[in-house]
């Protein structure tokens, strides 16, 4: 009701002040008049001039009495007309006064009846009287009477009679052409959509009005137009402000939220030569910690939300994939090994590997309560929102975007080349008063000691490959668009052999709305399809391989597997990295993503909606072990090739019914949200092994194994209801108050405690709009105060963990008495519950100088309680432990500090830059039963969660020359107390971390750069071997810097054999602060430049826009650390690739 | 007015579907247990898991290699073994060094029958309460599980004395139990026994615990009603209940369908033998007992530096009598650096042999033995003497023509102090090495102290009297505050 109140008022507006508007239109110093100038060609004064004669031709003057009576001008007026028509009055008093009476004989209501009764009175006043009650009005002029409508009461009807078309063209604040805007002919639903020259025309509007132009990313503007004069527009960028993010269950503009949450477009990340788009997240966000593990996009990556919250239980955040919530860890969570020896690390592939970076429009990261707390029991760890790219209306585009990069190891550790191996050897033995044994082949002369061989150059020497080819189509009209695409990516690592990862992916989407736009449909489905072929096992830490070790490969491609016959056989892969490249391990994956959304108005402002999702992620694993990889000696005792296979699937729905309710009130604005959710999850694992394979051409087929097993097995359910709601008030849009809350159930706790409620409350105040802040400090012209607290939880527990279950042993050839036994796996406490972390947000927004500088602020500290840990039993019980909640706090709390700035926005050249930095801090506050717990060795209260006890490192005895600690009582020794001297705590805990990015344009010519920086605490690599001690393995050459006589100062102990002497030091050493370095380093992330071409010359090839561009990735990292890779910071994993790309865009 | 009303029912609709998705939440977020496992609640609720949950407690004691370790580190307690390599972590169980702290001790007796003891309960709080399961199942189950509390318990007692009874499933009751006398737990003991007495059945069972297996062919590996008898009759016997003792063993001993004590020494302990009451099924295949892989050394054995470094001690050798065919049939010699090392060889396949010898718990031998104790301790010496004789007899080579070669019978007519020496002897060279008989026998006879003052002296350790008990693994006191150290134990 009070939006057809809206309508109607508009209309008014719209009618009534074309003046005003045009007078605001043409401002002198508003950037649009220099453009309508520019555009027309026509002098500004004239310019208004013709204006304002067009707007009196919309009042069409028909001379409808053109006699001039000869009576002469009579002054007064005698009329007795009761319930005449209006015509036959003005004619009487036409014939009366002797004026010419004009009037537009449209707007004159010709059957309109009136009673006029004066005596002498003056023409006014007889006119007066005869349109006294109608919307008419008049103007004597000389002798001439212009009779026309009241402005202000002009009937709609008349408006919707004229009809003209407006045609116009929208561009940006450069001039280039924005497709896909839509514009709209305010108060009514005619409209049209810019097409990819940026033109539209729209038919049948009134002949003059306004037009309201919106488009995603622009501030929305109004338009005053007059049909025949083509409308220019030219649309402003958003303010950082005004842009809208993606929220959970909604959208809001970023001026108005409450919230600690970061929007990143999907253009930073599908800028990255990185399949993983998590990786392209580093930095872009404050308070969102990733660390890659290894240089292979497909590995696992650490990553935090605001810190860690749980001590035993998942930190991973929660994703959301355009409202379907995706599972990011890979299966086998119950404690069922999958295919083992994955590369880079235990725990497998990352599952967000299969969304691909180039259907992703934007991604939001949650933070705190305000935003979170609508999930519940799920998102205490944070929250990342995926959303893909939809289609616009428009005229049909097709775009391409094509790129190619070439990727190498970032950084070669310097090793000992083979003089300095063959001395070091030697001198261990010598330090040991040994003879050199005759088995180290590698230093005795066995092995050529004029070979020198870098292994970093044979085993990751190689170059990578990444490929990225990408086609989509889109359009559609303003009430049903479309998209569709198709993405391949490939990469290579760069191992030498055959491997690599790769992801075809097809992606469309579907908008419709009905005619009268109050029922919405949307639907969109992705599927991406992997295939990932790579070494079993990182073959890195073979670089150590000794540097005269003879080839790994014989002549005729085989195996070297006797280096150096009769004295040692090569035996395991362990000593030949050729074998762990010939294991391999194969990925397929296939992940389905669907979902819907069907909505309806039911009454102005209450929309009934429902959404619908499905994903279900498949891989099948396998792993082979060849005839290759088996050395000569094990074929002689019958080893035969043996395979591992997993399949596994996670397939998930969820459906979420939600009323929602907005409306602008003369109290305030409302935004209601009242919900239900229902999530199902089915998880799938099952591993087997063959054995005695007779061919390695059979390996991929179970069934051609000799012997085969089950080595495990899952299924599993998880179910998840809640109702939520929100109720967001916004008065004067100044004052902002935000109130969320859900109740949850999970069949992951007991039955007990099967639900739990969650609540936030945040709110703003945009302080940069009273009135007395614009005197007070007029640079400032965004401000805005931000506060919130509330609840979230962590549910990242195993499922089933509450229920007792007896499942079968494994490894039981023989049943007792024939039966399959049962033994219990646990003790079950129903009253297991989600881990929950209270958040308290305390933010600041700033912009200054038009937001050419945006400053935000955050304040945060989350504590974390009722933390899910195993309570120590005694064995009378039958178990050791027993899964509890405990009131041990974690607490993370820390300042997140970003600043946007654009120094030159409005010249050819611009330059556009952000910086941020996150100072966070992990603080264990309360953990009762710490000192009885296994939990003591690693947990300290009052220090991290991801610290450790150690020893505190005092230096290299310059008498002894070995590694030398302080005991708890101050005292220095070599040989520390296991019990009593670990008093020293670290953490590689980053003290903080962040991003920097500028993006420099000029004319066509585009440049951005990005660092990303931390400063951690990182293990010095020089301290990962005992110098000299294992055979046919090398050293750093930073272990040079050995104690070698009394009185040196050394960083590395005295170097010998005799494992009495070094190895209680050593391993001393390698549990003490002093292997950790502070290590600060920047890397060059990201540069890319690119040129876009010239829009007349493009256009002349049909095409709308093209663009090409170099990148590069991880150029280069500026550190103090020297030892390798300071994110990896091992020398197990490869480090990150340095990678060069180049590429083209076009649109069509 | 009629307008605002289509609006409101519009919007009542709304709710109402929104409503309508929010009932039956409950229901919908209880999900079942996975196909994989089983769960507590349902595990009794039909034979087949049932079966399943009972038969995993032996398999997890043939898993764990109960017997084995049992027998192993209690015999290096005592005096039958003597250890070769003094650094080795069994050396405070041979020195009589245990300490509550020790992490390497590899063995705590604790911490592998109180596991079991929780399934044990929880097999009987399930059974009793189960309405689904056949009744002849249930109570061959049930019979079991009310023998296994029993025979757990009696091991717990003897090694710790004083010990928590724990007799639910329900671990907050369990982790604050105190200590009950030994007196208490061996009252339990009979009870549960008396119990195990009315339900088990008189053959040995199948795995479905409904048909039985004829005595020629019957699979001795879970107890029968003759195993509830013999354990009472050993329990009757550590609480010196002689009349007792006496008819129970009787009982096993008269049932000559199922037990014969007429066998030769070699085929004592093959699988399934009729001196066999109680055995424990290997659960791999081509596995023996586990007893077998302890005591036998290898070629290289004993070695100095490894845990293999046992031996039968010469105390031991020097004891078996002349022409005691348990010496030449159970023990035998392996020359190693020139020297003869002595070991156990009841038991002689190794594991991954063809599978021809289980672990014995419980067998006809000792019920001879309990007797004949029960009747020289209740002053009926000669039939006491009489049951020492039937194993002397089968001691004896009866090929062996010298008589002065040959095992002798005892005289009927010893005095009662001259029959309890026999029986001292005969329980030693009949029971070396078995499942902590030496252990307890030196406990109760209270002789431990006479005996073992020297026997730890010669080992290198100091022998104190509170080290009959075990100390309980500090780490039980540190969770359960309510338990204590055993006298003369640091904590």
């Amino acid at each position: 009701m009070a939006s057809a109140k809206y309508k109607i008022s508009t209309v008014l507006t719209a009618v009534s002040c074309p003046l005003e508007s045009s007078r605001m239109l043409l401002q002198p110093n508003t950037k649009q008049m220099y453009n309508l100038q520019y555009v027309n060609g026509i002098p500004k004064r004239l310019y208004q001039k013709i204006w304002f004669i067009m707007r009196l031709t919309t009042v069409i003057l028909i001379a409808c009495l053109m006699q001039v009576s000869a009576a002469g001008l009579a002054q007064k007026i005698t009329l007795n007309e009761r319930n005449a028509p209006l015509s036959t009055v003005l004619k009487e008093i036409r014939k009366q006064s002797g004026y010419d009476i004009f009037f537009d004989g449209k707007s004159l209501p010709q059957s309109q009846k009136v009673t006029v009764v004066v005596n002498g009175v003056s023409v006014a006043d007889a006119l007066d009287q005869a349109f006294k009650g109608l919307s008419l009005t008049y103007k004597i002029d000389g002798n001439t009477i212009a009779v026309k409508q009241k402005e202000s009461a002009k009937s709609a009807l008349e408006v919707q009679e004229k009809r003209a078309d407006v045609t116009g063209r929208v561009t940006n604040s450069k001039g280039e052409p924005l497709p896909g805007a839509t514009v709209l002919v305010k108060g009514s639903k005619i409209g049209a959509v810019s097409e990819s020259d940026g033109r539209f025309r729209i038919t049948g509007a009134p002949e003059n009005g306004t037009l309201i132009i919106t488009m995603i990313g622009y501030i929305s503007k109004e338009f005053p137009y007059r049909s025949g004069s083509p409308a220019i527009i030219i649309l402003t960028e958003a303010d950082q402000t005004l842009k809208e993010i993606v929220i959970a269950y909604g959208t809001v503009k970023e001026k108005y939220s409450t919230s600690n949450a970061v929007s990143v477009s999907g253009d930073v990340i599908s800028r990255q030569a990185v399949s993983n788009p998590l990786i392209a997240l580093q930095g872009r966000s404050t308070g969102l910690y990733i660390r890659q593990n290894s240089g292979l996009n497909t590995a696992p990556i650490d990553i935090t939300v605001q810190g860690k919250n749980s001590l035993r239980n998942g930190n991973e955040p929660f994703y959301v994939i355009d409202g379907v919530p995706f599972i990011s860890t890979s299966l086998g969570g119950l404690g069922v090994p999958s295919v083992s020896g994955t590369i880079g690390n235990s725990s497998g592939v990352s599952n967000l590997n299969y969304i691909n970076p180039n259907e992703i429009e934007s991604i939001t990261i949650l933070k705190d309560a305000d935003a979170t707390a609508i999930y519940g029991s799920r998102a205490a760890n944070g929250a990342i929102l995926i959303t893909t790219k939809k289609g616009k209306a428009g005229q049909t585009r097709a775009s391409f975007n094509m790129q190619s990069g070439w990727g190498k190891v970032g950084k070669f550790q310097k090793l000992l080349n083979t003089d300095q191996y063959i001395a070091l050897k030697k001198e261990v033995y010598a330090n040991a008063n040994q003879p050199l044994p005759e088995s180290m082949v590698d230093a005795t002369g066995v092995w050529d000691v004029n070979r020198n061989v870098d292994w970093q150059k044979e085993i990751l020497g190689g170059t990578s490959q990444f490929q990225n080819l990408q086609s989509s189509i889109s359009g559609g009209s303003e009430r049903t668009q479309f998209l569709a695409g198709v993405t391949y990516i490939r990469e290579t690592p760069v191992y030498h052999g055959d491997f690599s990862n790769v992801k075809a992916s097809v992606n469309f989407n579907v908008n419709h709305a009905s005619n009268n736009q109050k029922f919405k449909f949307f639907l969109s489905g992705s599927y991406l399809d992997g295939k990932n072929v790579l070494p079993n096992q990182d073959p890195t830490s073979d670089i150590r391989l000794a540097p005269n070790f003879p080839d790994l490969v014989n002549p005729d491609g085989t195996i070297n597997w006797a280096p150096v016959p009769g004295i040692f056989p090569v035996q395991s892969t362990s000593d030949n990295p050729a074998a762990k490249l010939k294991t391999t391990y194969t990925n397929k994956a296939g992940n389905l993503i669907a979902n819907s959304n069907l909505s309806y108005e039911i009454i102005s402002g209450l929309t009934l909606r429902s959404s619908f999702g499905y994903n279900n992620l498949s891989n099948y694993e396998s792993s082979f072990r060849p005839f290759a990889v088996i050395s000569a000696q094990s074929k002689i005792n019958g080893v035969k090739p043996s395979a591992n296979y997993s399949t596994k699937r996670i397939s998930s729905w969820i459906a979420e019914p939600q009323l929602a309710y907005s409306k602008s009130f003369s109290f305030g604005n409302i935004d209601a949200l009242l919900g239900t959710t229902f999530q199902s999850t089915d998880n799938y694992l099952l591993s087997e092994s063959g054995t005695n394979y007779a061919s390695d051409l059979q390996l991929g087929d179970l069934n051609a194994a000799g012997t085969k097993a089950v080595s495990g097995s899952v299924q599993a359910q998880y179910n998840y209801a809640a109702v939520f709601g929100r109720l967001n008030y916004r008065l004067k849009d100044k004052y902002i108050i935000n109130l969320a809350a859900r109740r949850d159930g999970s069949s992951r706790f007991g039955s007990e405690n099967l639900f739990n409620s969650f609540y936030s409350i945040g709110g703003a105040w945009i302080f940069s709009d009273e009135p007395v802040m614009k005197n007070v400090i007029p640079f400032l012209n965004y401000g805005k105060i931000r506060a919130s607290y509330g609840t979230s939880g962590n549910d990242q527990i195993r499922d089933y963990s509450f229920y007792s279950l007896y499942a079968p042993p494994f490894g039981i050839s023989n049943p007792y008495l024939g039966v399959a036994a049962l033994n219990p796996t646990g003790l079950s406490n129903p009253y297991l519950q989600w881990e929950e972390t209270k958040k308290l947000n305390l933010g600041i927004d700033l912009g200054f100088l038009d937001n050419a500088i945006l400053f935000t602020g955050n304040y945060f500290r989350n504590r974390s309680s009722n933390q899910l840990l195993a309570q120590n039993l005694s064995q009378v019980t039958g178990f050791p432990t027993i899964d509890r909640n405990l009131p041990a706090l974690v607490q993370n709390k820390g300042w997140e500090l970003s600043v946007q700035y654009s120094p030159f926005k409005k010249t050819a050249f611009t330059w556009e830059g952000s910086f941020n930095i996150t100072l966070p801090e992990n603080k264990l506050l309360r953990y009762d039963g710490l000192e009885t717990s296994s939990d003591r060795y690693t947990l300290k209260i009052g220090e991290s969660i991801s610290g450790v006890n150690v020893y505190s490192y005092s230096g290299v005895n310059t008498q002894t020359g070995l590694y030398e600690f302080y005991t708890a009582k101050g005292e220095l020794t070599s040989n520390p107390n296991e019990l009593t001297d670990k008093f020293a705590f670290f953490t590689t805990d980053p003290k903080y971390y962040g991003g920097f990015n500028n993006t420099f344009a000029y004319k066509r010519f585009s440049l951005d750069v990005f660092f990303t920086f931390t400063n951690r605490l990182v293990a010095d690599l020089k301290y990962a071997s005992v110098p000299g001690a294992t055979r046919n393995r090398n050293d750093l050459a930073a272990v040079l810097d050995y104690w070698k006589k009394p009185g040196d100062m050394a960083t590395v102990q005295r170097v010998t054999v005799e494992s009495s002497v070094y190895e209680n030091p050593y391993r001393a050493m390698t549990q003490s602060d002093g292997i950790y370095k502070n290590a600060r380093y920047a890397r060059l992330n990201n540069a890319m430049l690119s040129y876009s071409f010239d829009s007349e010359l493009i256009k002349r090839s049909k095409m709308s826009y093209a663009r090409i561009y170099v990148q590069g990735q991880n150029l280069f990292v500026i550190s103090n650390y020297k030892t390798g890779d300071p994110e990896v910071g091992t020398l197990l994993n490869i480090g990150l690739l340095r990678t060069y790309s180049i590429g083209a865009q076009f649109t069509f | 007015m009629r307008k605002y009303l289509n609006q409101y029912r519009k919007l009542f609709l709304g709710l109402f579907i929104v409503g309508m998705f929010t009932g039956g939440c409950k229901k919908f977020i209880e999900v079942d247990p996975p196909v994989t496992a089983i769960t507590d609640g349902n595990v009794y609720d039909n034979d087949g898991s049932a079966i399943s949950a009972l038969m995993g407690i032996y398999t997890s004691m043939s898993n764990e290699r109960f017997s084995g370790k049992l027998s192993f580190y209690s015999e290096l307690s005592a005096d039958n073994l003597t250890l070769l390599n003094l650094s080795a972590a069994e050396i405070s169980y041979y020195q009589n060094s245990l300490l509550p702290t020790d992490q390497r001790e590899p063995y705590k007796p604790w911490l592998e029958i109180y596991p079991q003891l929780y399934r044990v309960n929880a097999a009987i709080e399930g059974l009793t309460e189960a309405t689904r399961v056949t009744s002849t199942v249930k109570q061959n189950l049930l019979g079991q599980a009310y023998f296994l509390r029993a025979f757990f318990y009696c091991y717990l007692t003897n090694f710790y004395g004083e010990v928590p009874l724990a007799l639910t499933k329900d671990y907050a009751v369990n982790n604050s139990l105190t200590k009950s006398s030994v007196e208490n737990v061996y009252n339990q003991i009979v009870s549960d026994l008396q119990k195990a007495q009315e339900l088990s059945s008189k053959d040995y069972v199948m795995g479905d615990m409904i048909r039985t297996f004829t005595a020629a062919n019957a699979q001795r590996v879970t107890p029968n009603y003759y195993a509830v008898k013999a354990l009472q009759a050993r329990v009757y016997l550590y609480q010196k209940k002689w009349a007792d003792a006496d008819a129970a063993a009787s009982e096993v001993i008269n049932n000559t369908s199922l037990y014969k004590s007429d066998i030769p020494l070699k085929n004592v302990f093959l699988k399934n033998s009729t001196e066999t009451i109680w055995g424990l099924q290997p659960i791999a295949v081509n596995n023996n007992s586990t007893e077998a892989d302890f005591f036998t050394l290898r070629s290289g054995d004993p070695n100095p530096t490894s845990p293999m470094s046992h031996y039968l001690s010469d105390d031991l050798m020097n004891t078996f009598q002349t022409g005691d065919q348990r010496k030449v049939q159970w023990t035998a010699i392996i020359n190693t650096n020139g020297k003869d090392y002595p070991y156990a060889a009841k038991y002689k396949a190794l594991s991954n042999t063809d599978f021809v010898e289980q672990s014995i718990l419980m067998r006809l031998g000792e019920q001879y033995l309990i007797r004949a104790e029960a009747r020289i301790q209740n002053n009926n010496i000669s039939s006491g003497i009489a049951d020492l004789n039937v194993l002397r007899d089968r001691a004896t080579d009866k090929n062996e023509q010298n008589q002065s070669k040959r095992l002798k019978l005892l005289e009927t007519n010893l005095s009662k102090e001259q029959a309890l020496t026999a029986l001292n002897y005969e329980r030693r060279v009949e029971l070396f090495t078995e499942v902590a008989h030496r252990w307890f026998d030196l406990k109760r006879s209270g002789n431990i102290n006479a005996v073992m003052t020297p026997a730890t002296a010669s080992k290198g350790g100091t022998w104190s009297e509170y080290k009959s008990l075990y100390p309980i693994p500090v780490s039980e006191i540190q969770n359960n505050s309510k338990l204590t150290q055993n006298t003369g134990y640091p904590n």
